[in-house]
């Protein structure tokens, strides 16, 4: 695994070979059959971050995969990329959650409503089982699950075996938002922001099967231009061996990621990683 | 009831009481009008009427198989070999007009040799009698003319010769009566003599779309019913294709040996009659079928059915993914999918969502159910919803709170200066220190329409940023008056 932030050093000559052998040949015994049916991708646009999820001929988050995103922009991220994917795309909702999809929120990250399916689940097993369903109907392209918890091992794992035999995509989105909605913190205690469950404590919970796993952090607009959305990205886990985090914008007219330079601002939320502590998995 | 005919208004048919008054069918409704001032009347509805008559003679399959409608007012049954289920003739008729009248028709029946000759009893003679077999001819006699089913032409003709009793016509030579009524009059007498024969045709039998199953030994694993479904399901679906149908609603009926019966119904978006697919639906239900000692009898019955015509049988997997970049192109693959979990959550918590022409956040858009993508005729929704789309220059928050929530607010402006966003929140007790905000949008509330939720008049929206970067969508309600506290409310998050 490689840190973001530590210039990454490319293997060279034989070593290089080697070890896209052994990549090789640890993908075979992962996954049969697995490179021709989900050989696939759907590029972020980031090439930094795209080269990171996936081998040069496809570069970009894996179709046919499950992928698990945390944070206040989870959902912002599961709509752009399903809205990347050609087909319906089915989205099971927490229909207990105190806040709901809002589809003219959506048009903003490319998914046209027209495309969603809307399941409103009513318990976490039912949303799951949605999924795991809208996961083998091999005519979508993306199912994307609203969950408030972690899930457990097991059921990742149906989860990711479903996407693979089908190749459709799976999102699973845990909210920030939905969790603060949620669990307020007990009277008398007055919080400063930041404090409810970030995206960046996903990593230190239970196992998951899911291809790649990553928190999508609210960040500060630098530039204050309407239609612009800046998040921190930090790409947990990935199956292909990477990790990282970045700072990325969305562009809501453009339907375009781009990278914020970190260097151009040394403080990225200083108040959250005051609060938390800054770690990332290398 | 009234009928119009041409630019008249007639009466078609009168209750007992109207009869009784005075009023008769054929009677113009202004005459009728002026014989009874306070008389209700009520449009006829002739296909309400015929529907009523189609089910009258379903119904009255009970007795016979062979029925018929005879104009629309009234029934055939021929009950030639039935009447010793039913204890004979007049048991047979009395029963079955009992029944009528106690369902809250008022009927007359009779039983006689020819369907012309029950015509006339029904209609012209006693109610509830039956004509002993041959004496038709000396029965008939006593009756009017009318009762033959002749023209109001020929009728009135009969009438002034003083034929005025069907026995008056026995005794005039048939030559004389053919060249002065035509053949009319002969044949209906012949037909209701029974020297004519006067054929019924049945109505079609339709056969339930149903399948059953009894075992001599009753069934108690799980895995033999799924398997006895599947048996019964490809039987289904086989008579499905005959009759190019495909079913939207199935009842499965398990009929346990100590007498119990069991149901499940399953429901499908669109016809359908796959038996695999069908099998999928019943299969998280089967669990819910409580064998105890186990089920003796297994009846399948689609009480739903719908026209499907003829369908390719196997569609190549592959092929689906380049068809389904609209909404409508995709429906087909996704029914199956939209099937397995209406059945299992309820078809109305599986939807869609479609825009609708308000500015208000909260009306901006409505879920339909997935499953019925035929409403979408409405005058809020454009046909392709390409005119209707949200307006991508309105930032509109990913998140909409079900409802606005308060939030307590600090303004670090005087408050002589009303129209600034608050600097800091409070919501649900977590505090946001706000670092930027774009606004206001003024929202008015729709005029025609009374909201309570919008009341307090106009809102004025604004997007906030925090100082770790979460974005929300607040407004403030109410009209800007200094020394009147001014309430905001958190209604979206931003992603």
């Amino acid at each position: 695994m490689f840190r973001s932030n530590a210039p990454k050093r490319e293997p060279s000559g034989a070593a290089a070979k080697k070890l896209a052998a052994l990549r090789e040949e640890l993908r075979k015994i992962e996954r049969s059959g697995w490179s021709e049916k989900t050989g696939k991708s759907v590029a972020l646009g980031l090439p930094e971050v795209d080269r990171l999820l996936s081998d040069e001929a496809s570069p970009g988050l894996r179709t046919g995969c499950l992928h698990e995103f945390a944070g206040e922009g989870a959902e912002a991220f599961a709509a752009i990329l399903s809205g990347r994917l050609k087909g319906p795309v089915l989205w099971c909702a927490d229909a207990l959650a105190g806040s709901e999809l809002y589809p003219p929120g959506l048009a903003a990250f490319g998914l046209d409503y027209r495309r969603l399916i809307v399941a409103r689940c009513r318990k976490p097993r039912e949303i799951l089982a949605a999924m795991e369903d809208g996961l083998r109907c091999r005519v979508l392209a993306a199912v994307v699950g609203e969950l408030s918890a972690g899930v457990d091992l097991t059921a990742s794992r149906r989860l990711q075996l479903a996407a693979e035999n089908s190749g459709v995509t799976g999102f699973l989105v845990q909210s920030a938002w939905r969790d603060q909605v949620s669990k307020a913190p007990p009277a008398g205690r007055r919080n400063i922001a930041g404090t409810g469950r970030s995206g960046r404590e996903v990593e230190a919970k239970a196992p998951s099967a899911a291809f790649s796993r990553w928190s999508v952090d609210a960040a500060r607009n630098r530039d204050n231009a309407a239609g612009i959305m800046t998040w921190r990205l930090s790409l947990h886990r990935c199956r292909n061996g990477g990790s990282g985090a970045w700072t990325v914008k969305w562009d809501a007219k453009a339907y375009r990621f781009s990278l914020v330079a970190e260097a151009a601002d040394g403080q990225i939320d200083p108040p959250a990683e005051q609060s938390s502590g800054q770690c990332l998995v290398g | 009831m009234t009928a119009e005919t041409g630019n008249r208004v007639v009466i078609s048919a009168v209750t007992r009481v109207a009869e009784l008054a005075g009023i008769a069918p054929g009677m113009a409704l202004a005459d009728a009008r002026a014989v009874l001032p306070d008389l209700f009347t009520l449009p006829a509805d002739e296909r309400a009427d015929a529907a009523m008559m189609e089910r009258l003679a379903r119904w009255c399959g009970a007795y016979t198989p062979w029925v018929s409608l005879d104009g629309p007012d009234g029934l055939w049954l021929d009950v030639n070999g039935c009447t010793h289920l039913r204890g004979g003739e007049q048991a047979l008729l009395n029963d079955l007009l009992e029944r009528l009248s106690g369902y809250g028709f008022s009927v007359r029946g009779a039983l006689a040799d020819t369907p012309g000759a029950a015509w006339a009893f029904a209609r012209c003679g006693e109610d509830r009698q039956v004509i002993p077999s041959g004496g038709t001819k000396a029965a008939l006699a006593p009756l009017p003319v009318a009762a033959l089913r002749l023209e109001a032409e020929t009728l009135s003709k009969l009438s002034r010769l003083g034929l005025r009793r069907v026995g008056d016509l026995y005794g005039l030579s048939r030559i004389s009566l053919a060249n002065r009524f035509r053949m009319d009059v002969v044949r209906r007498l012949d037909q209701a003599l029974g020297s004519a024969a006067e054929p019924i045709t049945p109505r079609a039998h339709e056969r339930p779309y149903r399948v059953r199953m009894a075992f001599p030994e009753p069934l108690v694993q799980a895995d033999d019913i799924a398997e006895a479904l599947k048996l019964l399901l490809q039987k289904l679906c086989a008579r499905l294709r005959q009759a190019q149908y495909g079913c939207r609603r199935l009842e499965f009926q398990c009929h346990r040996v100590d007498g119990d019966t069991q149901r499940l119904e399953i429901g499908t978006a669109r016809p359908l009659r796959d038996p695999k697919q069908l099998a999928r639906l019943f299969a998280e239900h089967l669990n819910q079928l409580d064998a105890a000692f186990g089920f003796e009898a297994l009846v399948l019955s689609a009480s739903g059915v719908e026209p499907l015509g003829a369908l390719q049988e196997a569609i190549p997997v592959g092929a689906s993914e380049g068809d389904v970049s609209g909404g409508a192109a995709g429906e087909n693959g996704t029914a199956p999918l939209i099937d397995l979990l209406g059945n299992r959550l309820g078809f109305e918590r599986i939807q869609r969502l479609q825009p609708v022409a308000s500015y208000l956040p909260e009306r901006a858009y409505r879920s339909v159910s997935a499953a019925q993508p035929d409403d979408l005729s409405d005058a809020d929704i454009a046909p392709d919803g390409a005119g209707c789309r949200w307006p991508a220059r309105l930032l509109r928050p990913a998140r909409l709170l079900r409802r606005p929530e308060a939030v307590e607010t600090l303004s670090l402006l005087p408050p002589g200066e009303p129209g600034t966003p608050p600097a800091l929140f409070v919501w649900r007790r977590v505090r946001h220190k706000v670092r930027a905000a774009e606004g206001p949008e003024r929202l008015s509330p729709e005029w025609w329409r009374r909201d309570p939720a919008w009341a307090k008049g106009a809102r004025d929206y604004w997007r906030v940023e925090d100082e770790v970067g979460r974005r929300f969508w607040l407004y403030r309600e109410g009209p800007l008056r200094s020394g009147v506290p001014v309430t905001w409310f958190l209604h979206g998050l931003f992603a």
